[in-house]
């Protein structure tokens, strides 16, 4: 796939990555061309799509936190929910009770949570973005699963 | 993983997507990603076609000067350009043909991997100066913007001789 085809094809995953951690535009934007600028550069094979969304997946993770490391503010996800619920325009109560869930959660449970359901990310591929051992991933999951768990089945 | 699990999962799935909702990034900043890509990927072309030159031909500096747009676009000296605009006016720059002029295409080829032609085009120069350099070639060829002030002469007849005004220098792109 040609570098064109790849910048079209992960343009939101990328960008939508960088503006939950980074939780602005404009810096959102910077680190959306630092991930592409670092593809140019890399020029590496890939063994298949998967390994490249993994890829550009932990280059977008790591130049955000690479930002937010800069400037001393690393929260992780915690404050983009807060920022996000600002602005929902429906739903409004749903989210909140799934924004309040998730705060429950470690910074690297949401972190796990987020690239297993909204990523689609296998517990392996995750362990390899974050570096961090299988196991502690799927006991994080499990414990955002739990929680979404209890707010999502009706009440008895 | 039962169904009720599945079912679960699914639930989560959507529940999340609500809160983080996949964006797409500004026009132009999607543009601009696309540009770089093409202006670094035609400077590797250019760069390959250049290790088979032994010869300066009629397009040798225009392809040098693709690449060399494409390895500053790659440093993210300069965001993505249009290449062939870019290349072209660059080619047709003075300080260019001056930098490049009198060595075999396989030497400036070298020049420019080794980092030492697109030092002496003036890595230096702030973001915006490189910018408009690529845009508005032609006024680059009168007395450079960034030249420094002649310093204040104190001693007249001493000092007058050695200063040269602007425009009777070399021009272009200022020195590192």
């Amino acid at each position: 796939m040609d570098a064109e085809a790849v910048v079209k094809q992960y343009s939101s995953m990328v960008y939508s990555i960088a503006l939950n951690y980074v939780r602005n535009r404009e810096d959102a934007e910077d680190v959306y061309s630092e991930v592409f600028l670092t593809y140019l550069k890399k020029d590496r094979d890939f063994t298949d799509e998967e390994h490249r969304k993994a890829w550009l997946i932990r280059v977008t993770i790591n130049c955000a936190k690479d930002l937010l490391k800069k400037r001393q503010d690393y929260t992780q996800l915690e404050e983009c929910f807060t920022l996000q619920a600002r602005g929902l325009t429906e739903d409004v109560v749903d989210r909140l009770d799934v924004i309040d869930v998730l705060k429950q959660l470690t910074p690297a449970q949401r972190e796990a949570v987020y690239l297993y359901y909204m990523k689609e990310l296998t517990v392996a591929k995750i362990a390899e973005i974050l570096e961090r051992p299988e196991n502690t991933v799927k006991s994080d999951l499990h414990r955002g699963r739990e929680q979404m768990k209890v707010l999502l089945q009706p009440s008895k | 993983m039962n169904g009720r699990e599945e079912n679960l999962d699914l639930k989560i799935k959507e529940t999340l997507a609500a809160v983080f909702p996949e964006v797409d990034p500004p026009e132009a900043v999607l543009n601009a990603a696309i540009a770089r890509t093409k202006t670094v990927e035609a400077g590797r072309e250019a760069e390959q076609i250049l290790e088979t030159h032994t010869r300066e031909g009629p397009d040798t500096r225009s392809l040098l000067a693709v690449a060399t747009v494409g390895r500053m676009t790659l440093a993210g000296m300069i965001p993505g350009v249009d290449y062939r605009e870019a290349g072209r006016q660059l080619a047709q720059s003075r300080e260019f043909a001056s930098l490049t002029s009198g060595r075999t295409p396989s030497e400036n080829l070298e020049r420019l991997r080794s980092g030492t032609l697109i030092k002496e085009l003036g890595v230096s120069m702030r973001r915006n100066s490189r910018e408009s350099f690529l845009k508005e070639p032609h006024a680059r060829t009168g007395p450079s913007r960034e030249a420094p002030k002649p310093p204040e002469i104190k001693n007249p007849e001493k000092d007058a001789p050695q200063i040269r005004g602007p425009g009777n220098g070399p021009g272009g792109l200022p020195s590192i």
